[in-house]
């Protein structure tokens, strides 16, 4: 076996401590900003303020690949089915909500759609783990 | 779940010595997890033949093992 150096192994401590770094981060510039979105006219300032607070998502979801980068080959494996299993979840219940506007129903703002995709990751994530543990 | 997996009964199913070479050694499963930089549930996986390990784990099991491929992991049925 040749030298290698060791593969940065998951930890859970870290990857809490990043990803909640993150979204502290993001919980300040947004409300940092988003009562002075309101306040401001139209133009490149407004437009600056309102995309503000995507900035730091950016770091929400590079936490979230350095734990997947980190993880071992099973656990990456377990993340992708999940991942599959819940965009394909969650895209008959987006379709579903489009047709259902016709309906009456409200529509899904944009702004949900990311967030309810990671959730229904993280809803499939224990489901597909049961298979390998 | 099983009807959700139908279509992996096409797949050739691997058997192994894990769980027999590694107690030989007194190891426990986050030892022997340490060892090859992955996870004690992996470990435990691929003992209960959940979980088959990728070439790249299989030969770092042969290694740490010192036995070939061949001895630790075998296709059922052989």
């Amino acid at each position: 076996m040749t030298d290698e150096k060791p593969m940065p192994q998951f930890r859970t401590r870290q990857y809490f401590l990043e990803l909640f770094g993150a979204f502290a981060i993001y919980g300040v510039v947004l409300f940092a900003t988003i009562g002075r979105v309101e306040e401001t006219d139209p133009g490149l300032m407004k437009m600056a303020l309102a995309l503000a607070p995507v900035l730091p998502l950016i770091l929400v979801f590079w936490a979230i690949m350095r734990a997947y980068y980190r993880s071992d080959e099973m656990h990456k494996r377990i993340q992708r089915e999940a991942f599959a299993m819940g965009a394909i979840i969650f895209g008959w219940i987006l379709i579903f909500m489009g047709f259902a506007e016709n309906g009456g129903l409200p529509k899904i703002p944009m702004i949900a759609v990311a967030p309810l995709l990671l959730m229904f990751w993280g809803i499939c994530t224990p489901i597909v783990m049961r298979r390998y543990t | 779940m099983g009807y959700l997996y139908a279509d992996c009964d096409a797949e050739v199913h691997i058997e192994n010595l894990i769980k027999t070479l590694r107690k030989d050694r007194k190891w426990s499963q986050q030892d022997l997890a340490e060892k090859l930089g992955v996870s004690r549930q992996t470990i435990n996986a691929i003992e209960r033949d959940r979980y088959d390990p990728s070439l790249e784990l299989a030969f770092k099991f042969a290694d740490v093992f010192g036995q070939p491929i061949e001895t630790l992991f075998t296709p059922k049925g052989k």
